[in-house]
């Protein structure tokens, strides 16, 4: 049997006496879109972090492709990693960037060059392709963090709000290609709080509050465990968080 | 909005903007993040509050031990008063005006690119008081070092020539210098990031026009380096001018400022003409210094409520991109940062400019080269050749600083910490090369008989000098894994030392195996074998280190 993309067991993350993530275990498949949810501060950059070898965890199994999350090199070479708060190399340009990107991960120019070609043109770059990196939008910059992701065509894209920023038609590339990358079996872990997002394109999602998973599943799934037959992703999401009744509570203080 | 509102509020500003200057606010990899995040960062805001004060505080009794020291020094005693008060005052108003641009670049280059006024435009502050904020915030990068100069300039004139009409005329020649310092940094800083951050990558002119712009921002730093080491040569210097060309330099600043100084102390109007083109000439300084004074309010002002960095859009017909092996790949990426980023620049030309003006300035260093010229250097040369050596074992902090701004991302990246030492190690040797190269050019002029020793001492100390680098990058990632402390090196010394005393020790033994060995043994031929084993040996033992020891992800 093959290995799963993703594979985590009992991670904990710490950031000294704080407990970040507790004990959260889930896998992602191949051929399957995960969709990480959940509060702001409820640790779902943390545990992408830990993924992409940004943290290092408390404790906890976690494999990709099989291989421990030791074997780093290997590891970060299956895989492209877009940051939730996109920080590149300010005074680079996007070409220079890429470079630099294609470089480390062993990439010649024949193999990448119809691909690069393809990606500049799909995300609009090519008007800021020679321009510093410092002198770019959020969004634009959003765009050269995922074109490095894509690059180098990884097994497992790890996203983390990957939409913020991007432009509708940037937006719907992004979610079309994930569709396509999951549909030669790869696979794709990404957090985000736009819940329509999550349900129209996630074969499964995991929840997390406050460092624990508390539900998981399709979101088919989700809705049998809340025992709501209509409920959207949204709602399933504020009930399982347990945020719905403080919802009401807030909108009726801000109106008084 | 009242002034001392005003004053409060800029001082928010200030330590923002000072914080930008020293740790890439935006760049955030390296700051703590998670539950101690608050203390942590808490206590990084201080620290920096603490560097940057630290430093105005050194700046400026730098200015007032230079102001004391120039005005009481043995060249100016031995001369005619009336004269000793000109050069005196030249002197110490380049060294003011030098110094000011040199501590101004850095902040200043923060202060344009940074985007205060994005944060206060929409808060209910009018635009004139957010005028006044970042004017107030100007004025707090400089306070401490301008007003030193304003107080301690005059004062040690006062009392070294006991006359308050010369005090005086030096606070005005003061004030007019503090003022073209002050322009000169902003234009550089304007010019830097108009022109360098903004001016994308792509065609061979455009990285000329970048490179030009560096020189011209760098060449302060070096020139406040020549001032700040050699402040009595200077007064020699500007000794040797005046008497050649006293007339026409009556007209150039500083020189016009210190015939007026004299003027007024002495009150010698023996000669009106030079009277005559004292006056004229401070008349026009004051004009152009008043001129300055409204462009740099304009530009001060100004800065908050234009966008800089507007990005330009030219649509690129090829986006092919050329990958080479990892190590290649950083070198590359390196040099391109440090193209467009002056503080980087200058840290990795230092070595080499540091070789020119030492090699050109020491009148020791080749006094007596025709008694060595059989396989010996003389002393001077050898500390020379050892402090080129040296320099460069201050280059890994800074290029290994430069991974750890991007590090949330890079991080991810499938890069050994093994391929990092190369890279780095390969980019601090080619400056160690390139500075023993310029020494040697330089000795082949003037004392020819030395070139063979020097090139063959440089050739083999290049091993022990990969070793020191390797050795000290390796500890270095040790110690602070992917937070490389930001900011800059000299100010944040206590946090690389141990790393730099292990570099250091190990280049520094072959230097001292080899002079130990000439020492004893007067042999030339034996000290060099010496020096050629434990620099290969030390070689050997750092590409062992460096093979054998587990070495994963940066």
């Amino acid at each position: 049997m093959q290995a799963p993309p993703v594979l985590v067991e009992g991670l904990v993350v710490k950031y000294g006496s704080f407990i970040a993530v507790d004990n959260v275990s889930f896998t992602v498949g191949r051929g399957e879109i995960y969709g990480l949810l959940g509060p702001n501060g409820a640790g779902k950059t943390s545990t992408l972090k830990v993924l992409t070898g940004l943290l290092k965890p408390a404790s906890g199994r976690i494999e990709v492709f099989g291989r421990p999350l030791s074997d780093e090199v290997a590891v970060k070479r299956m895989m492209g990693y877009v940051p939730e708060e996109v920080i590149l190399m300010d005074s680079l340009t996007p070409r220079e960037f890429l470079e630099f990107v294609a470089s480390i991960r062993r990439l010649n120019r024949d193999m990448i060059g119809m691909r690069l070609e393809k990606l500049v043109s799909a995300f609009q770059l090519r008007e800021y392709f020679d321009t510093p990196i410092a002198a770019l939008s959020k969004g634009n910059r959003q765009k050269v963090a995922i074109v490095a992701a894509l690059m180098h065509e990884p097994q497992l894209l790890i996203l983390d709000e990957p939409l913020i920023g991007l432009d509708a038609f940037s937006s719907r590339i992004l979610k079309e290609l994930l569709t396509h990358h999951v549909s030669k079996g790869g696979a794709v872990i990404f957090s985000t709080h736009i819940m329509e997002v999550a349900e129209r394109l996630c074969t499964r999602v995991g929840i997390i509050n406050r460092g624990r998973m508390v539900g998981e599943g399709t979101v088919e799934g989700l809705r049998k465990l809340v025992k709501s037959a209509e409920g959207s992703l949204e709602e399933i999401f504020l009930r399982v968080t347990e945020q719905e009744s403080g919802v009401q509570e807030m909108v009726k203080a801000l109106e008084a | 909005m009242n002034p001392s509102e005003i004053w409060r509020l800029s001082r928010k500003v200030y330590r923002e903007i000072v914080f930008q200057s020293y740790f890439s606010l935006r760049a955030g990899g390296t700051l703590p993040q998670g539950g101690d995040a608050v203390k942590g960062i808490a206590a990084l805001v201080r620290s920096v509050e603490v560097n940057s004060m630290f430093s105005k505080i050194i700046m400026a009794f730098f200015i007032g031990f230079m102001g004391v020291f120039t005005f009481s020094s043995g060249v100016l005693l031995e001369m005619d008063r009336e004269l000793a008060a000109v050069y005196g005052v030249s002197s110490m108003l380049s060294i003011v005006l030098f110094m000011m641009v040199f501590m101004g670049l850095q902040v200043a280059t923060s202060f344009v690119s940074s985007r205060v006024a994005e944060f206060l435009t929409p808060l209910p502050v009018s635009s004139r008081d957010v005028s006044k904020i970042l004017l107030a915030c100007f004025v707090r990068i400089f306070d401490i070092p301008l007003i030193a100069a304003l107080l301690i300039v005059p004062l040690a004139y006062g009392v070294s020539y006991c006359s308050i009409p010369g005090s005086l005329t030096v606070l005005l020649g003061v004030v007019i210098t503090e003022v073209f310092a002050l322009t000169i940094a902003v234009f550089l800083a304007l010019s830097f990031y108009s022109k360098v951050v903004r001016g994308g990558g792509g065609s061979a002119w455009r990285m000329l026009m970048r490179l030009f712009y560096m020189l011209i921002w760098v060449i302060p730093m070096f020139l406040m380096y020549m001032v700040t080491s050699f402040a009595i040569q200077m007064v020699s210097l500007m000794k040797a001018l005046t008497q050649s060309l006293s007339y026409l330099l009556i007209l150039l600043y500083p020189f016009s400022l210190g015939f007026l100084a004299s003027l007024t102390t002495f009150l010698n109007i023996d000669n009106p003409g030079i009277v005559a083109l004292s006056v004229g000439s401070f008349l026009i300084y004051l004009a152009l210094a008043a001129y300055s004074f409204k462009w740099l309010i304009r530009e001060v002002v100004g800065i908050g409520f234009e966008s800089l960095a507007a990005a330009t859009r030219t649509e690129v017909k090829e986006v092919s991109i050329n990958p080479g092996p990892p190590w290649l790949g950083i070198v590359k990426k390196d040099l391109r940062m440090a193209s467009r980023s002056p503080s980087y620049f200058s840290v990795l030309v230092m070595p080499v400019l540091q070789t020119i003006i030492l090699s050109f300035s020491l009148s020791s260093l080749y006094s007596d080269a025709s008694r060595f010229s059989t396989g010996f250097l003389p002393f001077p040369l050898l500390l020379l050749f050892s402090t080129s050596l040296l320099m460069v074992l201050l280059l890994p902090p800074v290029l290994l600083n430069t991974e750890s701004t991007a590090y949330s991302y890079v991080g991810s990246l499938p890069l050994r910490k093994r391929t990092l030492i190369l890279a780095k190690t390969i980019l601090s040797t080619t400056v160690y090369l390139t500075s023993i190269l310029v020494l040697v050019l330089i000795t082949m002029v003037r004392a020819p008989g030395l070139v063979s020793v020097l090139a063959l001492l440089g050739g083999i100390s290049t091993f022990s000098v990969v070793a020191s680098i390797m050795v000290e990058t390796l500890l270095l990632l040790r110690t602070f894994g992917q937070a490389i402390p930001s900011g800059n090196i000299y100010l944040r010394f206590h946090a690389y030392i141990i790393p730099l005393i292990f570099g250091f020790i190990v280049a520094a033994i072959p230097i001292l195996v080899y002079f130990i060995m000439l020492l004893l043994s007067a042999s030339s031929i034996l000290s060099i074998i010496s020096l050629t084993v434990v620099s290969i040996l030390e070689f050997l033992m750092a590409i062992l280190l460096l093979v054998r020891k587990s070495l994963a992800c940066f």
